[in-house]
């Protein structure tokens, strides 16, 4: 099924036309931003529904999960969940670069994009397993 | 299994599904979209975090 998924989304994205005043970079980083987000929110929605389920049938489920939630303090000393803290940051990597596209904010985002992907892999991976389980 | 036990499960099973489809065709809107976000779609997805931090299935879980 995922590989149907990612098919799908290859796919899809192959097939659209880039926008001419777009930056590959950004597009890219957008899209990943936004896909992040859905994957960890569906992934906690799913896990939320059976939490002490998944806690003693599948603790590295909940154990993701957890890391996701747990609370870390942000730039500005405020606290917040880790998976949303991630998005945010990423986002200001993005924002940083798309209104001064300088070198150095061009090396941070494509650093920060392969980082958000790892992460999203990891979270995929974990989607995966508590698909099939009630 | 019973028809009881599997009347029980149905309910999550189903929601698991529909939350499974919603990801697929979220995830397909993103991947056709291939321009950049304007400042009201930035906007949206602020508020989409924003609300997120609220959620219930985002809090962690109580110390016992």
């Amino acid at each position: 099924m995922k590989y149907a998924i990612a098919l799908t989304v290859l796919l899809l994205a192959g097939c659209a036309q880039l926008d001419p005043n777009a930056d590959p970079l950004v597009v890219r980083a957008e899209q990943t931003q936004q896909i992040a987000f859905d994957t960890f929110n569906t992934f906690l929605q799913l896990e939320n529904q059976n939490r002490e389920l998944y806690r003693q049938v599948l603790p590295d489920v909940h154990t993701v999960a957890e890391w996701l939630r747990a609370p870390v303090v942000q730039a500005d000393g405020k606290k917040l969940q880790r998976g949303l803290s991630i998005l945010k940051s990423f986002d200001r990597v993005k924002m940083a670069y798309k209104y001064n596209r300088t070198a150095d904010n061009k090396a941070n985002l494509t650093t920060a994009l392969a980082t958000l992907e790892t992460t999203l892999t990891e979270v995929q991976q974990q989607l995966n397993s508590i698909k099939g389980t009630p | 299994m019973s028809t009881e036990e599997i009347a029980k499960l149905l309910p999550s099973v189903m929601q698991a599904v529909l939350s499974l489809l919603d990801y697929i065709a979220k995830v397909r809107a993103a991947a056709i979209q291939n321009k950049e976000w304007t400042p009201e779609q930035e906007q949206t997805y602020q508020d989409l975090l924003t609300k997120a931090s609220i959620d219930p299935a985002w809090q962690p879980d109580q110390p016992s």
